[in-house]
């Protein structure tokens, strides 16, 4: 195999398990509270400002910026649905209604960013020891490795939780019925609670381990990223996790394959075309509905 | 107008919810569908009225093919239907909900009067300009007869018409029911209670009703 | 149960003319207020170019009650909420730059062509609705960011590549506001007539349950079709007569999702499903939008 091929592999693997982290926790909301979370970007974004003053600003290492985004991101959401949550569930409407209400959210995150980052682009400046490795002669970023890393950690703990834990269960299982699911004696409000704020919080984290692999961000990023959760999503099938990690691996390799062999502009168009196909041809996603029922 | 069904066949997956079913019904007659929950009454009557596209067999309407058709032609075919659990439009008011339907060419003053009559068939008369939402299912259930009433169609397929009403309101649909199978329609009645169509059969002025176990694997549906 | 029992007289007796009377009185009565609250918006827009210094405001006012009145006949009427409105807006702009820089077509030839882009392109994104709710807006979404990224690879004398188009011509920005009070007027007159026959009730019964409304013979799939292009038409005209009010055309302005999500928010604002609420939501916003650049820049 060509260097620039197995570079491109290399480099899909990374970006499609990161936007399936993406998708993952975005799913988690959507699925389980039938919210659309407008403002997942920009929950995203800061994090990834969060790794900016932890590393750029302060000096230390990116793993400490997890801890710390996951935390804000967490008080940040628990805080918005303690606000709004309950308003939100019980709208007419309450599809449009949050969409409405993320959208404003998506805004203050973002000028709020923009107020106290100003608008140029910034990214994480650490040196990890050492830099990068050599592996079958390709050079890996030990940042990128790291961030995968984290990912790999990451996932396979959120699949156990949502499939292996009760409250993971009932999450799911909210994605189907909640009024059958508070007949049974589940709390849905607390659950939704949890669940908005641990999907937060996750998306925190993403938000520190795509600063690790993308060069730079803006208080502008935010809406990339959540048209790329979206998009995500919706290949996969709405609120199927492991939908959410094919879809990313998907959307990723399309995009850096279509990158190498036709262009950087045709990269963006490929994964857009690919989700408009996928849909096309499985108007559920790649596996929507279908996991739940077997 | 007859509704004819001929080897018909659907499956979901590994469920074999009809096999191979073969059924008719006329004018002026009524034909009772029962069996046991999951036995596919509700998958026979989403194949006739273009919601679910059958694997084989065929549906035909006064000798015209039907089957695959979508929903909103089968209704203009002629053939009507109400849910098991009432769908009606909540956010419309009860004479809205039966304004909606397609005028067939005549004039708007016309459906209303034809509306108000229906309604006042159905006992909701009284109620013509609450919203559809704030009725209870059992008035939602004779809001589905009205839209039947205007829609004036020459098969109906009922699911489950009376479960859940009160026995005033039963009565009133029983009526209507007996009334249209006057008028030589054809109605298909899905129910739990065999005593039903024993009812409607012996209500029948002109022609007495049939009550008889369809032609397909007993098994599936059963008589 | 609280059930009315009530003995009604004979069918011959027909109580129905009786109600009939108040019910249509009001409903005319009401048509025809609004009716003339939109003649009176129409004198007064056609009167602002010789009180007021300038129409960029007042242009950009008419846009935005055009866009979300627009959007509304799609999210508003039919529940479909088109995250990708952007592309019909673009594709206006740009059908019109392209006439009128490369071709050299007259203005009135330029907005023509930008009307038949704009209902080919809804044509052309008609599959799309088969799709619901959170599907439907994404993909949308995602073709609008398609269609972008394919003007951009287009080659420069084709539709300007990256760059854009610079529209040299000169055209009345006064004529240009004349259109858009028109357009925008027009698209209000759509909605209202929209919703004072059965179509608005059958729209709104598609929304309410779409089984239910196809099951009584309404062809749920023509009707939204129809919405579908009416509202795109209508945006792919408002962005070709903003393109050459500005006469500067770039992909990133011309598909921005901020078209979008404003005219989404405009339209929400007011009241979606109304024929008011974008009118008044475009009003309220572009208002405040207004005053709160004026805030932050004296």
């Amino acid at each position: 195999m060509p260097p620039l091929m197995t570079g491109a592999i290399v480099n899909a693997v990374a970006l499609g398990i990161l936007y399936g982290l993406l998708g993952l926790s975005l799913t988690i909301i959507y699925g389980a509270m039938r919210i659309a979370n407008l403002a997942h970007g920009e929950m995203v974004l800061a994090g990834s400002y969060v790794a900016y003053v932890v590393t750029t600003q302060l000096g230390y290492s990116p793993l400490a910026a997890i801890p710390v985004a996951f935390t804000l991101l967490f008080l940040l959401a628990f805080a918005l649905f303690a606000v709004a949550g309950r308003r939100l569930q019980t709208a007419r409407d309450p599809e449009m209604a949050s969409f409405l209400f993320f959208y404003g959210v998506s805004l203050m995150v973002g000028s709020g960013l923009l107020f106290l980052f100003d608008a140029d682009a910034r990214s994480v400046i650490f040196q990890f020891q050492p830099i990068s490795y050599r592996v079958l002669g390709l050079v890996i970023p030990k940042a990128r490795a790291v961030a995968v890393g984290v990912a790999l950690v990451l996932v396979p703990a959120l699949f156990l939780f949502l499939y292996r834990t009760t409250p993971g269960k009932a999450l799911r299982a909210a994605v189907m019925n909640r009024d059958a699911l508070r007949i049974v004696g589940v709390d849905v409000e607390r659950l939704s609670l949890v669940a908005f704020s641990v999907s937060a919080g996750i998306a925190g984290v993403t938000g520190v381990l795509l600063a690790l692999v993308f060069p730079a961000f803006t208080p502008f990023s935010g809406l990339d990223y959540t048209i790329t959760g979206f998009v995500v999503i919706v290949l996969g099938g709405l609120g199927s996790p492991l939908g959410a990690l094919l879809g990313g691996m998907l959307f990723a390799f399309s995009e850096q394959l279509t990158t190498l062999w036709i262009g950087q502009s045709a990269g963006v168009l490929a994964g857009f075309l690919i989700l408009v196909l996928v849909v096309a041809i499985r108007p559920a996603g790649l596996i929507g509905q279908a996991e739940w029922k077997s | 107008m007859s509704l004819q069904i001929s080897n018909l066949s659907k499956s979901y997956g590994r469920v074999r919810a009809l096999n191979d079913v073969s059924l008719a019904v006329n004018p002026g007659e009524v034909l009772g569908i029962m069996g046991v929950n999951g036995a596919g009454k509700s998958t026979l009557l989403n194949c006739i009225c273009g919601f679910a596209t059958p694997d084989a067999g065929a549906i035909e309407l006064g000798g015209r093919g039907i089957c695959g058709q979508r929903p909103d032609h089968v209704s203009r075919a002629g053939v009507g239907r109400t849910f098991q659990v009432p769908r009606s439009f909540r956010s419309l008011t009860v004479l809205e909900n039966l304004l909606v339907v397609p005028a067939r060419g005549e004039p708007s003053g016309i459906l209303f009067d034809r509306a108000h009559h229906a309604l006042e068939k159905v006992k909701l008369a009284t109620l013509a300009n609450n919203y559809a939402g704030e009725l209870s299912g059992g008035q939602q259930k004779l809001l589905e007869l009205a839209r039947i009433l205007i829609l004036e169609p020459q098969v109906v397929l009922f699911d489950e018409p009376l479960a859940g009403m009160h026995s005033d309101l039963c009565r009133v649909s029983l009526d209507e029911v007996a009334e249209m199978l006057s008028r030589s329609v054809a109605v298909m009645l899905v129910c739990h209670d065999p005593g039903i169509p024993y009812r409607l059969a012996c209500r029948g002025p002109k022609r007495p009703g049939r009550h008889r176990g369809p032609s397909g694997r007993p098994a599936l549906i059963g008589g | 149960m609280s059930m009315v029992m009530q003995s009604v007289p004979p069918a011959e007796a027909a109580p129905s003319v009786r109600q009939r009377a108040p019910l249509f009185r009001l409903h005319r009565a009401s048509v025809s207020i609004w009716c003339l609250t939109l003649v009176g918006i129409g004198l007064i827009a056609v009167s602002i170019p010789a009180v007021s210094a300038g129409v960029s405001f007042w242009f950009y006012l008419f846009q935005w009650i055009a866009l979300a009145s627009a959007l509304n006949l799609m999210a508003g009427m039919t529940g479909y909420v088109p995250f990708g409105f952007a592309a019909f807006f673009g594709i206006g702009a740009y059908a019109a730059a392209v006439l009128n820089q490369f071709h050299h077509a007259p203005t009135w030839a330029a907005l023509v062509g930008a009307t038949a882009a704009g209902a080919l392109l809804a044509v052309l994104f008609a599959p799309t609705l088969r799709l619901r709710g959170v599907f439907f807006s994404v993909v949308s979404l995602s073709l609008a960011i398609v269609l972008r990224s394919v003007i951009v690879l287009l080659p420069e004398d084709v539709a300007g590549g990256s760059s854009g188009i610079t529209i040299t011509g000169r055209h009345d920005p006064i004529l240009l506001y004349y259109l858009m009070v028109a357009v925008s007027m027009g698209a209000v007159a759509i909605a209202t007539a929209i919703s004072v026959t059965p179509h608005g009730l059958r729209l709104k019964a598609i929304g309410d349950d779409l089984d239910a409304a196809q099951i009584i013979g309404v062809n749920a799939k023509g009707l939204r079709l129809a919405m579908w292009v009416l509202s795109g038409t209508i945006a792919a005209v408002c962005g070709a007569i903003e393109g050459l009010y500005s006469s500067a055309i770039d992909p990133a302005a011309a598909f921005n999702i901020l078209i979008s999500t404003k005219a989404i928010i405009y339209a929400a604002l007011g009241g979606l499903g109304t024929v008011m609420g974008p009118v008044v939501g475009a009003v309220i916003m572009t208002i405040t939008d207004e005053l709160i650049w004026a805030l932050s820049h004296c």
